[in-house]
């Protein structure tokens, strides 16, 4: 979309950026931030600002599935544009179905041209599931399914970021009984590089600080098992947590709005998901930094681990239920029911095996 | 008739026996606290509690590990009683005419356990499942310990449990089956006291001795020197 990047394709960053009222040294300051979140070592700040300030933009094509657009809303928090937000728009988004003013045939066009010009050079950026039964027909844009599109744009594209928990592992879509056979991008594609940024929204600083590792270095950054950025989900939400001198002490909150809660204690006991994800949500928080759910007296519901709906509710519960036993059967119920059962049908053999000892002595 | 002591139970049968019910037993409590904190310390009166049924608890995980791995090695060098094949006697012809037996005997449709001086062929069983659940435990255990750290050895021996269920549903399934150990635990007292009782063969203290009784006849197959 030429017409959409008109406003900035002749000017530098820089000069980008003073006109939205980004100073030299906020813009300094952002990229050591960056550069902090993806882990790298002082005065590596400069390196990703040179990476981001050089003009070579890469084009992007975001792509819209079954999702909320809770990422690209995370993105574009209309509250005031961060610099992160303006650098993401400066690093030219040339197809994003939300944003852009095209649409229609001009948009499908659009797409294909960037798909043309820059084949193999673009980030495909992916929000939302891919449903794959009934020959994909559960989500089709411009007469097209979403498997197709995605084959397309991904497979021909340098790097896939896979943003938010639905393109990252199918999301709610994807809980049983995943009526439409949602997949992820690297479900549906596995051989191609596929980084997973899932989240419920994605966190807008992994995304770029995904980006600036690919100007920075050229490559993508170190991921996990679950091709997660490590920089980003390399330590568990438990193990950073503001909370976790409570959890040490044996300090929990019981109910809600108890005096644990109104102090501040650990989560633990109203089912916080925080030792089994994976995020730097401690750390990086939300909404410009202001705060996160564990912050903000919620537990941690875990939305950025693989089968987030289905082993992470009940939300406010410790863990999963038992499949197969109906809703509301606990692992707990079960054992102490399983222990009783043997206790009562030892007990009546015992019954019958001391008579019968007795008799025979008799 | 004459009865007989034999020894049926090796010094390192018994110390691994012995290790493994105090880790379980450790694990057990400690493991339940970590599920549900039932103690709290609102007035900060012993202000590391968690943090000690956590270490606890992971050097319990330890030792019922070595626990495991000496009676596995037992298994290839010890007595006949101690053997491996001993807790599989379902893959022989012979094994399942010993469990049917074992099984009348327990319904009360036969007089007499079928002769045996180590374990029963049901309890045999029952023993190998029990090695595998608390192989089980040892191994998703090491695995959600592992995830404070990515990079440490316990994560890169174990991570791949990740690869087969996600850490919720691995925790579910550490739990669960310590209800299972539970119940076994119920399932052992029982056999044990039960078998003291109606076979008078020194069940109850043999753990301890390594002594068992019988008379000549359940010894019929069975060198003195327990080879």
């Amino acid at each position: 979309m030429a017409e959409n990047r008109d406003p900035i394709a002749n000017t530098s960053l820089e000069q980008y950026l003073e006109s939205r009222g980004v100073s030299r040294r906020d813009f300094m300051k952002y990229c050591t931030g960056l550069a902090a979140t993806l882990a790298l070592p002082l005065g590596a700040a400069e390196k990703v600002a040179a990476a981001i300030a050089d003009d070579k933009r890469p084009a992007v094509i975001w792509l819209h599935f079954q999702e909320c657009t809770g990422d690209s809303e995370a993105l574009l928090r209309a509250s005031r544009p961060t610099v992160a937000e303006l650098i993401l728009d400066y690093l030219s988004v040339d197809y994003h179905e939300t944003i852009m003013a095209a649409a229609g045939h001009q948009a499908e066009q659009a797409r294909a041209k960037t798909l043309e010009e820059y084949k193999g050079k673009y980030i495909a950026v992916v929000e939302g599931g891919i449903p794959t039964k009934d020959g994909g027909l559960y989500c089709c844009i411009g007469g097209r399914s979403a498997v197709d599109i995605a084959t397309e744009v991904c497979g021909n594209a340098m790097a896939t970021i896979a943003v938010g928990t639905c393109s990252a592992y199918g999301g709610i879509q994807a809980a049983y009984p995943n009526p439409t056979g949602a997949v992820s991008v690297s479900e549906l594609l596995p051989s191609i590089p596929v980084v997973n940024l899932p989240g419920c929204p994605v966190n807008t600083a992994n995304l770029t600080g995904t980006v600036a590792h690919l100007l920075t270095f050229g490559n993508l950054p170190q991921l996990d098992r679950y091709k997660r950025p490590l920089f980003a989900y390399g330590k568990r939400i438990h193990d950073n947590c503001e909370r976790r001198a409570h959890f040490d002490a044996g300090q929990f909150v019981e109910t809600w709005g108890d005096h644990g809660h109104r102090q501040g204690w650990c989560l633990y006991k109203m089912g916080c998901k925080g030792p089994a994800t994976f995020h730097n949500c401690p750390q990086v928080r939300w909404n410009d930094g202001i705060n996160w759910p564990v912050g903000a007296g919620h537990p941690c519901v875990g939305c950025s681990e693989p089968g987030f709906w289905d082993s992470m509710s009940p939300f406010y519960g410790r863990l999963p239920n038992v499949p197969g036993f109906g809703a509301e059967t606990t692992a707990t119920k079960i054992g102490v029911g399983l222990t009783v059962a043997t206790a009562a049908a030892f007990a009546a053999h015992g019954v019958v095996k001391t008579t019968q000892l007795r008799m025979k002595k008799d | 008739m004459r009865r007989l002591a034999i020894k049926v139970w090796e010094f390192p049968v018994r110390l691994f026996h012995w290790t493994n019910f105090l880790a379980i037993v450790v694990l057990s409590l400690t493991g339940a606290y970590i599920h549900w904190p039932f103690l709290s310390t609102p007035n900060s009166a012993f202000p590391f509690l968690m943090g000690w049924a956590r270490a606890i608890h992971f050097v319990a995980g330890w030792v019922l590990m070595v626990g495991l791995v000496g009676r596995l090695y037992w298994a290839f060098v010890g007595n006949r009683y101690a053997r491996l094949s001993t807790f599989f006697p379902y893959l022989t012809r012979k094994g399942w005419k010993q469990i049917w037996g074992v099984l009348r005997y327990y319904a009360f449709l036969a007089r007499r356990m079928p002769s045996h001086l180590g374990h029963n062929a049901i309890a045999s069983t029952a023993y190998g499942f029990l090695f595998l659940l608390l192989g089980f435990q040892v191994v998703t255990g090491f695995a959600l310990l592992g995830q404070a750290d990515l990079a440490s050895t316990v994560y890169r021996v174990t991570g791949w449990v990740f690869d087969i269920a996600t850490s919720q549903w691995v925790r579910l399934g550490h739990y669960f089956a310590m209800w299972v150990i539970f119940a076994f635990f119920i399932t052992h007292i029982y056999a044990m006291w039960m078998s003291d009782l109606a076979e008078r063969d020194g069940t109850a203290g043999s753990m301890f001795s390594g002594y068992k009784y019988g008379d000549l006849e359940s010894f019929a197959d069975t060198d003195p020197r327990g080879r």
